[in-house]
């Protein structure tokens, strides 16, 4: 990753949105979340199932989701939760030979690691842009 | 010899049989053992056949149950062909030719053949075949034990896969950390800043070198020991090599997560040592001793210690916080760890520790 695919200091694409990241690699979910925080956005950030189901909790605008958490979990559960509260998510995985078909019954933008930092917050944009308009909360 | 195969229906194979039954008769042993041999035969799991060389093509003349098990045929089908009929379109000439040679010479042999069932379904034989001699040393029979060894075969083939792969992913691995370095040190040069590449190359190094030393264990579950992940990651900068290090410490789970955490964390206070610690003179020393714990949430964590000796005293805290301690606070509070660094007269002593569900 270069600077160059970094949004300038003064672009805030995400300014205003709430972003939920699971990630389980720390030091991905480092990167990403400096990232997503430079762009503007309010991170909320869980590094494995459990984490990601409590942060639901919160009010969320999209959400980011590794779909391998640890050795044997994967991202659904938090994909159901999503779905049903009308919170627009993207896929991000390593593994899209072997999950495949896991990812194509989701049914949602998928990212392949390792992802330019740009395309993520391009693809978390346009997820909340595609939502239903009453799923997306206005903020003050 | 009376098995129970000699009750059974005749058929065109009867006359050959009773012929082989009248020459078995004949055997030179005597009434108890033949009783012995008998219920043997009937008794082991092992496939036996007996067959007669001095017939035309061979013919088998005695199976036992174990054989017929074994193969899926009837005693009539068996008896009085030559045993080349479980060969099959998978059969390796070479081991048939070398068993050939075996009967010729009158040797014994083992050979591991591709056979067939009745069903069609293929096993793997091993075949044990040796001559039975006449008192006047001629030989009276062929006596073949076979063993199917299927499972064997596919063990065998999945390690040598394994294996295989396992060579694979290293090489590839090595590779890829090769090119990362590379693109990295062509970057800070065309870019003038080779200094910040060749600190950033250090890290990376760091890692391929923790990841390498884990692939071993990489196919295995459960907790490993880490000693080589740790030798590997921190010899390099001991300038009294191991007399430099003492490690302590049981087995503790090494997901690649972990793996890159603790790289990248000993790596920065290994440096840091070089630096302005114990590895910055001959005879400095560092003790690293790690536990695994359960805190009081009932989440497992590695408790890490590390302890410097025979350095400087240590100034203090720096006045400026490192690129390499940020890096490594801001990983660790990602992953709900902790660190905390005590500047002891006698050395620095820092205390680390994160969740192993990282």
């Amino acid at each position: 990753m270069t600077e160059i695919n970094r949004p300038g200091s003064g672009h805030r694409p995400l300014a205003g949105l709430t972003v939920l990241v699971v990630e389980d690699e720390v030091l991905i979910a480092m990167d990403i979340n400096e990232t997503l925080e430079e762009a503007g956005a309010e991170v909320v950030y869980g590094r494995n199932l459990r984490q990601g189901m409590q942060r639901l909790e919160q009010e969320l605008d999209v959400a980011l989701l590794d779909v391998t958490l640890g050795r044997s979990e994967t991202c659904l559960p938090i994909v159901e939760a999503l779905r049903a509260r009308g919170v627009p998510f993207v896929l991000h995985s390593g593994d899209l030979q072997r999950l495949g078909e896991t990812i194509s019954n989701i049914g949602a933008p998928v990212l392949e690691k390792p992802c330019d930092m740009g395309m993520i917050i391009e693809a978390l944009q346009e997820a909340v842009g595609s939502a239903q308009p009453g799923a997306i909360r206005s903020r003050g | 010899m009376s098995d129970q195969a000699h009750r059974s229906t005749r058929d065109e194979h009867g006359k050959e049989f009773d012929r082989a039954r009248n020459q078995a008769q004949r055997m030179p042993i005597h009434s108890e053992s033949g009783v012995l041999f008998e219920q043997a035969m009937a008794q082991t799991r092992m496939a036996i056949c007996l067959a007669d060389p001095n017939l035309p093509d061979q013919p088998l003349v005695f199976v036992n149950r174990a054989f017929r098990d074994l193969t899926g045929y009837e005693e009539e089908e068996i008896i009085g062909r030559n045993c080349r009929f479980l060969q099959g379109p998978g059969t390796d000439p070479e081991q048939v030719r070398k068993l050939r040679q075996a009967i010729a010479n009158e040797d014994v042999v083992v050979v591991e053949l591709l056979n067939y069932r009745k069903d069609g379904s293929a096993f793997w034989n091993a075949l044990h075949l040796g001559p039975i001699y006449n008192e006047d040393g001629s030989v009276r029979y062929l006596f073949g034990s076979q063993w199917d060894v299927t499972d064997v075969h596919a063990a065998r083939a999945d390690e040598k896969h394994a294996r295989m792969m396992e060579r694979e992913i290293s090489h590839r691995m090595k590779n890829m950390f090769a090119v990362i370095s590379s693109v990295v040190t062509m970057t800070g040069k065309l870019d003038d800043a080779e200094e910040l590449a060749e600190k950033i190359n250090a890290r990376i190094r760091s890692l391929g070198r923790a990841h390498e030393a884990m692939l071993e264990v990489s196919f295995t579950e459960g907790p490993t020991d880490p000693h080589p992940l740790f030798r590997d990651l921190l010899l390099p900068y001991a300038p009294s090599g191991e007399a430099g290090l003492t490690l302590e410490g049981g087995a503790v789970p090494l997901d690649s997560n972990i793996v890159s955490v603790l790289a990248l964390t000993l790596h920065e206070l290994a440096i840091n040592a070089v630096k302005h610690g114990a590895y910055s003179v001959p005879d400095g020393h560092v003790r690293l001793a790690w536990a695994r714990e359960t805190d009081a949430e009932g989440e497992e964590r590695l408790r890490l210690d590390w302890r410097e000796s025979g350095g400087p005293a240590p100034e203090g805290p720096p006045k400026r916080r490192g690129v390499g301690t940020t890096i490594i606070r801001r990983m660790l509070a990602m992953g709900d760890g902790e660190i905390s660094h005590d500047w002891r007269p006698e050395g620095l002593r820092v205390e680390i520790s994160f969740p192993t569900s990282l």
